[in-house]
């Protein structure tokens, strides 16, 4: 884009927003800088600048120029859409949201990072940090679908990505998306499936190529009361099941974590964890070889012990 | 939904720029540039730009009045863009994640931050459509207080006590290191530091620090960093099901599926240790091949898991 190009649009933001009433594509092409040739190609530039500002979030207002002839459309920005105003600001809270922004340095999202804070910033409030203990915030997020899927959140779009399977092949996902967080280093998104008609949880780095947005709004409405960080948590990892192992003393600090309660049995340290998925409670069971045993439950002692004899026998 | 092309950006940059010298008059060249982060050449280009653009009419009189000749910027009549624009809806969301996160640090005590986060929450929430508050959210892995030990350490140049749990080990260590370097890979933070212990650098993930604190000791002596290539073992491993899960914890980026040929993939990795960690939790569903003396440990690892079983 030329810089004349970047100069009409500015010249066009500012002369809607200096309007007290709606000015017409007439008054527009004759007044702004940049408009020229035929009828038709101003039409398709104007069609294309008011498109280019909503992408940056300025909307154009249309209104009725005469109400006894309501034949002609007038354009304008109105101030208040127009103008940051998140009401009464402080230097404290000025301090908190520019940490916020701190968070995002060097990973995706740092042009917006930026650019929020340039905008509060230029409030001309002063910062105050007194009051805010001192903390390094730091996001750690590469993967190129979070910025895409929380647009997506954001707006309330439809989103459709390939992922991957158990079995590594390929399945197409569609998604109404709710939301976005990470659990131990990994990120989520958690969403409606729309073909299985339940929310399922979707990890990022198993999301293959480009997840894909739709153009249109969809009118789905993320349910008031959902959390995306309890869903997680009560989905993920902690369960309705309840294991009772014995852990040797000094090892499995991961598993002991979780521990409801310890008793202490010598060697061992009897522990009560809840788990979910009983499949990939085992494995982590697994990793801690014979640093760790189930005593209950029975099905889950039988997969732990089935799964060691396979182990024997296919590296014998 | 494409990303703004960098015209669009310029664009929108442009229109920040306005309120911003507003706010800043006399603010120089170079920390102008470098607080919006472009160069110098970039920032000139954008005040000449500006420079021709005002009210229609476009005289003087209606024209922007930017001065900068002198190294230092100054605007006058530009009343229309004076005030920072609103949010876009990227910039709300990485306000709501950034604060979120922010809550997740502050340690018990601090009800009035707390308080005030939670009422821009929902100040900025209110301006996304459709939007409800609890749907972004970014969680704390690593303890802000060892991060900031950690951090000051490298500012310093001091020494830090670390408990560290080494995940190959299964064991929790005390180590005196001096922390030379913090980075991020793969969605996760790392420090890179030397190691009094093993008389070397090593690199420990930041979550998996559960404590530390700064020490007066001083390392007598600390090697020159050396960017020594770490000799790698190679392993091979047969898989029978669950590729994704095999794939993803033993890093394996080149398995094809559609390769119905064979099943056997190369790995690589610094610690046995870890590798047949793994391969104890992946039981059952991929057997290592190569080398045999790592096959003979597996076996009698299992073996030994078994026994703790058959006791009464």
């Amino acid at each position: 884009m030329s810089s004349r190009k970047s100069e009409r649009l500015i010249n066009l933001t500012i002369a809607l927003l200096a309007t007290k009433r709606f000015l017409t594509k007439d008054e527009i092409f004759r007044t702004i800088e940049g408009y020229e040739g035929n009828a038709e190609a101003k039409e398709r530039m104007f069609e294309r600048d008011k498109e280019d500002l909503r992408s940056l979030g300025i909307s154009i207002k249309v209104g009725e120029l005469d109400p006894l002839f309501n034949d002609e459309s007038g354009y304008r920005i109105t101030p208040e859409s127009y103008v940051l105003n998140l009401g009464e600001l402080n230097g404290s809270d000025i301090a908190l949201l520019s940490l916020a922004t701190d968070a995002w340095r060097d990973v995706a999202f740092s042009e917006w990072g930026l650019s929020a804070r340039l905008k509060l910033a230029s409030l001309g409030i002063d910062s105050d940090y007194q009051d805010i203990p001192a903390i390094a915030p730091h996001i750690p997020i590469n993967n190129p679908n979070f910025s895409l899927l929380v647009k997506a959140i954001a707006e309330s779009r439809e989103a459709s990505f390939e992922y991957l399977s158990l079995e590594m092949s390929v399945e197409n996902r569609k998604i109404n998306p709710y939301g976005i967080s990470n659990r131990y280093g990994a990120w989520y998104v958690v969403g409606l499936d729309i073909e299985k008609n339940s929310l399922r949880t979707f990890r990022l780095d198993r999301i293959v190529g480009e997840a894909r947005v739709a153009k249109v709004e969809s009118t789905y409405e993320i349910p008031q009361d959902f959390n995306v960080a309890t869903f997680l948590d009560e989905n993920l990892f902690s369960g309705s099941e309840t294991a009772t192992l014995l852990i040797r003393k000094g090892k499995g600090s991961q598993l002991r974590s979780r521990s409801n309660s310890t008793i202490d049995q010598g060697e061992f340290d009897e522990c009560s964890i809840s788990f979910s998925n009983q499949d990939s409670f085992a494995d982590l069971i697994l990793w801690h070889g014979d640093d760790v045993v189930v005593n209950k439950p029975l099905d889950l002692r039988k997969t732990v012990i089935s799964r060691l004899e396979q182990l024997v026998a296919s590296h014998d | 939904m494409t990303k703004p092309n960098a015209g669009l950006l310029r664009t929108s940059r442009l229109l920040n720029l306005v309120p911003y010298l507003v706010s800043h008059q006399g603010i120089d060249l170079e920390t102008l540039s470098k607080r919006f982060a472009i160069t110098e050449e970039e920032l000139l280009e954008d005040l000449n730009t500006l420079w021709m653009c005002g009210l229609p009419g476009y005289t003087p009189l209606e024209l922007m009045d930017l001065a900068f000749d002198s190294g230092f910027v100054t605007i006058r009549n530009a009343d229309e863009l004076q005030n920072p624009r609103a949010l876009n809806n990227e910039e709300v969301v990485v306000l709501l994640m950034g604060l979120d996160y922010l809550r997740g640090q502050l340690v018990e005590g601090n009800s009035d931050i707390t308080a005030a986060i939670d009422e821009l929450v929902t100040k900025l929430a209110a301006t996304l459509k459709g939007f409800v508050k609890n749907n972004l959210s970014a969680q704390v892995s690593v303890s802000a207080k060892i991060r900031d030990t950690i951090l000051s350490a490298i500012h310093s140049q001091s020494t830090v006590v670390i408990e560290y749990h080494s995940p190959a080990q299964d064991e929790i260590s005390q180590r005196v290191v001096h922390p030379v370097d913090i980075f991020s890979s793969d969605d996760n933070e790392y420090i890179e530091a030397f190691c009094e212990q093993s008389q070397d650098y090593r690199t420990f993930r930041l979550d998996r620090i559960t404590t530390a604190h700064m020490s007066e000791s001083v390392l007598s002596k600390i090697a020159p960093k050396i960017n020594l290539v770490q000799e790698k073992l190679t392993f091979e491993i047969l898989l029978l099901a669950r590729e994704r899960d095999i794939c993803e914890r033993l890093h394996i980026t080149s398995f094809n599926h559609d390769e119905n040929l064979s099943r056997a993939v190369m790995v690589e990795g610094y610690s046995q240790n870890w590798l047949i960690r793994e391969i104890m939790s992946l039981g059952g569903s991929c057997v290592l091949t190569h080398p045999l003396d790592v096959r003979e440990r597996i076996k009698s690892r299992a073996e030994n898991a078994l026994r703790t079983y058959q006791r009464p």
